[in-house]
Protein backbone atom coordinates (compact mmCIF):
# COMPACT_ATOMS: atom_id res chain seq x y z
CA UNK A 1 0.00 0.00 0.00
CA UNK A 2 3.04 2.67 0.79
CA UNK A 3 3.48 2.02 -3.17
CA UNK A 4 0.22 2.53 -4.18
CA UNK A 5 0.64 6.15 -1.81
CA UNK A 6 3.79 6.82 -3.75
CA UNK A 7 2.41 6.45 -7.39
CA UNK A 8 -0.42 8.30 -6.41
CA UNK A 9 2.05 11.04 -5.11
CA UNK A 10 4.21 10.99 -8.20
CA UNK A 11 1.23 10.99 -10.69
CA UNK A 12 -0.29 13.91 -9.26
CA UNK A 13 2.75 15.36 -9.14
CA UNK A 14 3.37 14.71 -13.11
CA UNK A 15 -0.03 16.14 -13.58
CA UNK A 16 1.02 19.15 -12.11
CA UNK A 17 4.29 19.41 -13.96
CA UNK A 18 2.05 19.40 -17.18
CA UNK A 19 0.08 22.10 -16.21
CA UNK A 20 2.81 23.89 -14.93
CA UNK A 21 4.87 23.60 -18.33
CA UNK A 22 1.71 25.04 -20.15
CA UNK A 23 1.18 27.96 -17.60
CA UNK A 24 -0.49 30.76 -18.49
CA UNK A 25 -2.06 28.64 -21.08
CA UNK A 26 -4.34 25.43 -20.46
CA UNK A 27 -3.45 22.52 -20.92
CA UNK A 28 -6.22 20.96 -21.90
CA UNK A 29 -8.65 21.95 -24.76
CA UNK A 30 -11.83 23.92 -23.87
CA UNK A 31 -14.07 21.23 -24.94
CA UNK A 32 -12.60 18.50 -22.60
CA UNK A 33 -12.44 20.40 -20.17
CA UNK A 34 -14.95 19.32 -18.36
CA UNK A 35 -14.63 15.56 -18.73
CA UNK A 36 -10.88 16.50 -17.11
CA UNK A 37 -12.61 18.11 -14.52
CA UNK A 38 -14.53 15.69 -13.42
CA UNK A 39 -11.37 13.08 -13.93
CA UNK A 40 -9.52 15.17 -11.30
CA UNK A 41 -12.38 15.33 -8.88
CA UNK A 42 -13.06 11.91 -8.71
CA UNK A 43 -9.24 11.27 -8.61
CA UNK A 44 -8.72 13.55 -5.74
CA UNK A 45 -12.06 12.28 -4.02
CA UNK A 46 -10.42 8.56 -4.13
CA UNK A 47 -7.07 9.32 -2.82
CA UNK A 48 -8.83 11.40 0.14
CA UNK A 49 -11.16 8.13 0.65
CA UNK A 50 -7.93 5.69 0.20
CA UNK A 51 -6.26 7.64 3.24
CA UNK A 52 -9.71 7.48 5.42
CA UNK A 53 -10.20 3.92 4.71
CA UNK A 54 -6.65 3.00 5.89
CA UNK A 55 -7.02 5.16 8.79
CA UNK A 56 -10.34 3.66 9.96
CA UNK A 57 -10.97 0.24 8.38
CA UNK A 58 -13.78 0.82 6.89
CA UNK A 59 -15.02 -1.87 4.44
CA UNK A 60 -17.96 -0.16 3.87
CA UNK A 61 -15.36 3.04 1.81
CA UNK A 62 -12.99 0.23 1.13
CA UNK A 63 -16.01 -0.59 -1.53
CA UNK A 64 -16.74 2.16 -2.92
CA UNK A 65 -13.25 3.11 -4.39
CA UNK A 66 -14.44 0.12 -6.64
CA UNK A 67 -17.55 1.96 -8.05
CA UNK A 68 -15.72 5.02 -8.00
CA UNK A 69 -12.91 3.50 -9.63
CA UNK A 70 -15.82 2.44 -12.64
CA UNK A 71 -16.99 5.99 -13.20
CA UNK A 72 -13.43 6.76 -13.45
CA UNK A 73 -13.01 4.40 -15.95
CA UNK A 74 -16.18 5.64 -17.93
CA UNK A 75 -14.81 9.08 -18.29
CA UNK A 76 -11.28 7.81 -19.74
CA UNK A 77 -13.53 5.54 -22.45
CA UNK A 78 -15.77 8.87 -23.25
CA UNK A 79 -12.76 10.64 -23.28
CA UNK A 80 -10.47 8.20 -25.37
CA UNK A 81 -14.35 7.49 -27.64
CA UNK A 82 -14.39 10.90 -28.48
CA UNK A 83 -10.61 11.05 -29.69
CA UNK A 84 -10.76 7.97 -32.25
CA UNK A 85 -13.47 8.95 -33.34
CA UNK A 86 -12.00 12.23 -35.03
CA UNK A 87 -9.00 10.49 -35.92
CA UNK A 88 -11.37 8.35 -38.05
CA UNK A 89 -13.42 11.28 -39.32
CA UNK A 90 -10.36 12.35 -40.76
CA UNK A 91 -9.05 9.30 -42.33
CA UNK A 92 -12.01 8.45 -44.25
CA UNK A 93 -11.83 12.21 -45.64
CA UNK A 94 -8.17 11.58 -46.77
CA UNK A 95 -9.40 8.28 -48.67
CA UNK A 96 -11.36 10.28 -50.93
CA UNK B 1 -6.99 13.95 -31.41
CA UNK B 2 -5.27 11.56 -34.10
CA UNK B 3 -6.76 13.81 -36.83
CA UNK B 4 -5.97 17.55 -38.36
CA UNK B 5 -9.65 18.87 -37.43
CA UNK B 6 -7.97 18.12 -33.87
CA UNK B 7 -7.00 22.34 -33.84
CA UNK B 8 -5.24 22.42 -30.60
CA UNK B 9 -1.60 21.23 -31.90
CA UNK B 10 1.08 17.99 -31.26
CA UNK B 11 1.88 19.12 -27.63
CA UNK B 12 -2.33 19.60 -26.42
CA UNK B 13 -2.68 15.97 -27.85
CA UNK B 14 -0.17 14.69 -25.64
CA UNK B 15 -0.78 16.29 -22.29
CA UNK B 16 -4.01 15.29 -23.02
CA UNK B 17 -3.07 11.86 -23.84
CA UNK B 18 -0.76 11.85 -20.87
CA UNK B 19 -3.50 13.54 -18.36
CA UNK B 20 -6.32 11.09 -18.91
CA UNK B 21 -3.52 8.14 -18.61
CA UNK B 22 -1.92 10.02 -14.88
CA UNK B 23 -6.06 10.30 -13.39
CA UNK B 24 -6.70 7.01 -14.43
CA UNK B 25 -3.66 5.30 -12.80
CA UNK B 26 -4.37 7.28 -9.74
CA UNK B 27 -7.93 5.87 -9.55
CA UNK B 28 -6.55 2.40 -9.96
CA UNK B 29 -4.37 2.52 -7.17
CA UNK B 30 -6.73 3.96 -5.15
CA UNK B 31 -9.16 1.46 -5.77
CA UNK B 32 -6.41 -1.50 -5.50
CA UNK B 33 -5.72 0.36 -1.91
CA UNK B 34 -9.30 -0.54 -1.15
CA UNK B 35 -9.03 -4.08 -1.87
CA UNK B 36 -5.87 -4.26 0.00
CA UNK B 37 -7.69 -2.47 3.17
CA UNK B 38 -10.72 -5.70 2.46
CA UNK B 39 -7.98 -7.61 3.11
CA UNK B 40 -6.62 -6.63 5.63
CA UNK B 41 -9.65 -6.48 7.32
CA UNK B 42 -11.47 -9.15 6.46
CA UNK B 43 -8.49 -11.79 5.41
CA UNK B 44 -10.32 -12.33 2.27
CA UNK B 45 -9.96 -10.45 -1.07
CA UNK B 46 -12.86 -9.10 -2.80
CA UNK B 47 -14.04 -11.16 -5.84
CA UNK B 48 -12.00 -13.88 -5.04
CA UNK B 49 -13.31 -16.15 -2.01
CA UNK B 50 -10.75 -18.44 -0.09
CA UNK B 51 -11.51 -21.68 0.75
CA UNK B 52 -10.58 -20.47 4.19
CA UNK B 53 -13.44 -17.93 4.07
CA UNK B 54 -15.65 -19.91 2.81
CA UNK B 55 -14.92 -22.74 5.99
CA UNK B 56 -15.28 -20.00 8.24
CA UNK B 57 -18.31 -18.19 7.36
CA UNK B 58 -20.31 -22.23 7.18
CA UNK B 59 -19.33 -22.00 10.72
CA UNK B 60 -18.29 -25.55 10.66
CA UNK B 61 -15.97 -25.83 13.67
CA UNK B 62 -14.28 -28.83 15.13
CA UNK B 63 -15.81 -31.27 17.58
CA UNK B 64 -19.25 -28.84 17.55
CA UNK B 65 -20.03 -28.76 13.96
CA UNK B 66 -22.39 -26.52 11.76
CA UNK B 67 -22.90 -23.06 13.62
CA UNK B 68 -26.25 -22.08 12.70
CA UNK B 69 -25.95 -18.50 13.04
CA UNK B 70 -22.83 -18.15 10.98
CA UNK B 71 -24.77 -20.30 8.04
CA UNK B 72 -26.15 -16.98 6.24
CA UNK B 73 -22.66 -16.87 4.67
CA UNK B 74 -22.54 -20.92 3.82
CA UNK B 75 -24.23 -20.77 0.68
CA UNK B 76 -22.21 -18.17 -0.95
CA UNK B 77 -18.92 -19.21 0.12
CA UNK B 78 -20.04 -23.19 -1.21
CA UNK B 79 -20.88 -21.80 -4.75
CA UNK B 80 -17.77 -20.09 -5.51
CA UNK B 81 -15.53 -22.06 -4.23
CA UNK B 82 -17.32 -25.20 -5.95
CA UNK B 83 -16.89 -28.74 -5.41
CA UNK B 84 -13.95 -29.00 -2.92
CA UNK B 85 -16.03 -27.34 -0.10
CA UNK B 86 -19.01 -29.29 -1.04
CA UNK B 87 -17.15 -32.20 -0.50
CA UNK B 88 -15.82 -30.74 2.99
CA UNK B 89 -18.88 -30.01 4.16
CA UNK B 90 -20.99 -33.42 3.61
CA UNK B 91 -17.65 -34.99 5.21
CA UNK B 92 -17.91 -32.99 8.67
CA UNK B 93 -21.53 -34.05 8.37
CA UNK B 94 -21.10 -37.23 8.05
CA UNK B 95 -18.98 -36.95 10.89
CA UNK B 96 -21.13 -35.53 13.01
CA UNK B 97 -23.96 -38.22 12.44
CA UNK B 98 -21.35 -41.27 12.96
CA UNK B 99 -20.57 -39.23 16.98
CA UNK B 100 -24.27 -39.83 17.00
CA UNK B 101 -25.27 -36.45 17.61
CA UNK B 102 -28.47 -35.77 15.47
CA UNK B 103 -29.14 -32.36 15.60
CA UNK B 104 -26.38 -31.52 13.39
CA UNK B 105 -26.72 -34.95 11.24
CA UNK B 106 -30.17 -33.46 9.31
CA UNK B 107 -29.76 -32.37 5.75
CA UNK B 108 -28.76 -28.98 4.39
CA UNK B 109 -31.08 -26.93 2.48
CA UNK B 110 -29.33 -24.05 0.44
CA UNK B 111 -31.00 -21.50 -0.93
CA UNK B 112 -28.91 -20.07 -3.68
CA UNK B 113 -28.54 -16.08 -4.99
CA UNK B 114 -30.70 -15.78 -8.46
CA UNK B 115 -27.56 -14.94 -10.37
CA UNK B 116 -25.45 -17.67 -9.24
CA UNK B 117 -23.39 -20.19 -11.07
CA UNK B 118 -24.43 -23.38 -11.01
CA UNK B 119 -21.85 -25.16 -13.40
CA UNK B 120 -19.98 -25.70 -9.77
CA UNK B 121 -22.81 -26.98 -8.15
CA UNK B 122 -23.57 -29.39 -10.78
CA UNK B 123 -20.13 -30.56 -10.98
CA UNK B 124 -20.22 -31.23 -7.14
CA UNK B 125 -23.54 -33.01 -7.05
CA UNK B 126 -22.19 -35.53 -9.33
CA UNK B 127 -19.40 -36.42 -6.55
CA UNK B 128 -21.23 -35.91 -3.00
CA UNK B 129 -24.10 -36.97 -2.06
CA UNK B 130 -25.95 -34.03 -3.17
CA UNK B 131 -28.83 -32.81 -5.06
CA UNK B 132 -29.74 -30.44 -7.15
CA UNK B 133 -33.79 -29.72 -6.47
CA UNK B 134 -36.29 -27.25 -8.61
CA UNK B 135 -35.65 -23.48 -8.17
CA UNK B 136 -32.63 -22.19 -7.23
CA UNK B 137 -32.30 -24.50 -3.74
CA UNK B 138 -29.67 -27.09 -3.76
CA UNK B 139 -30.16 -29.74 -1.07
CA UNK B 140 -27.31 -32.04 0.65
CA UNK B 141 -28.89 -35.33 1.43
CA UNK B 142 -26.72 -37.72 3.53
CA UNK B 143 -25.41 -40.82 2.51
CA UNK B 144 -24.54 -43.65 5.20
CA UNK B 145 -21.42 -42.59 6.66
CA UNK B 146 -19.51 -44.87 4.83
CA UNK B 147 -19.75 -42.72 1.89
CA UNK B 148 -18.58 -39.93 3.32
CA UNK B 149 -15.76 -38.49 0.62
CA UNK B 150 -12.58 -39.96 0.04
CA UNK B 151 -10.79 -36.86 -0.18
CA UNK B 152 -11.63 -34.21 2.53
CA UNK B 153 -10.34 -30.90 1.91
CA UNK B 154 -8.19 -29.96 4.18
CA UNK B 155 -8.83 -26.56 5.39
CA UNK B 156 -8.91 -26.18 9.16
CA UNK B 157 -6.33 -24.35 9.62
CA UNK B 158 -7.66 -21.49 8.23
CA UNK B 159 -9.93 -21.16 11.31
CA UNK B 160 -6.90 -20.19 13.28
CA UNK B 161 -7.76 -16.62 11.78
CA UNK B 162 -11.51 -16.73 12.65
CA UNK B 163 -11.74 -13.96 14.24
CA UNK B 164 -10.65 -11.38 11.34
CA UNK B 165 -12.97 -12.90 8.78
CA UNK B 166 -16.33 -12.43 10.72
CA UNK B 167 -16.42 -9.27 9.41
CA UNK B 168 -16.97 -11.08 6.12
CA UNK B 169 -20.20 -12.37 7.44
CA UNK B 170 -21.67 -8.35 6.84
CA UNK B 171 -20.87 -8.11 3.15
CA UNK B 172 -22.53 -11.03 1.69
CA UNK B 173 -26.79 -10.52 1.22
CA UNK B 174 -29.69 -12.10 0.99
CA UNK B 175 -28.17 -15.79 1.37
CA UNK B 176 -29.67 -18.25 4.05
CA UNK B 177 -28.94 -21.31 4.64
CA UNK B 178 -31.07 -23.28 6.33
CA UNK B 179 -30.69 -26.87 8.19
CA UNK B 180 -34.33 -27.60 9.00
CA UNK B 181 -36.25 -29.29 6.85
CA UNK B 182 -39.75 -27.69 8.60
CA UNK B 183 -40.75 -26.46 5.48
CA UNK B 184 -40.20 -28.59 2.97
Amino acid sequence: MVTELERMGDLAAHIAKIARLRYPEIAVPETMRPNFVRMGDVAEKMVITAGQTLNDRNIQSAQELRDRDEEMDELRRTQFRSDVERGLGVRRRGGR
Amino acid sequence: MLSEDWGYGVEAAVDVALLGRYYERIADHAASMGRRIIYVVTGQFPGRPTLAAAVVGCGIVPDRGLVPDRGRFAAQALIETGSQLLRWVVAQHGRQKRSGSNDVARPLRLETTPHADHSLLDQSASRTRCSISSGSSVVIVLGHHDDSPSHPVEGLAALEIMQPLLAVLGMVPSVVLDDSLSDG
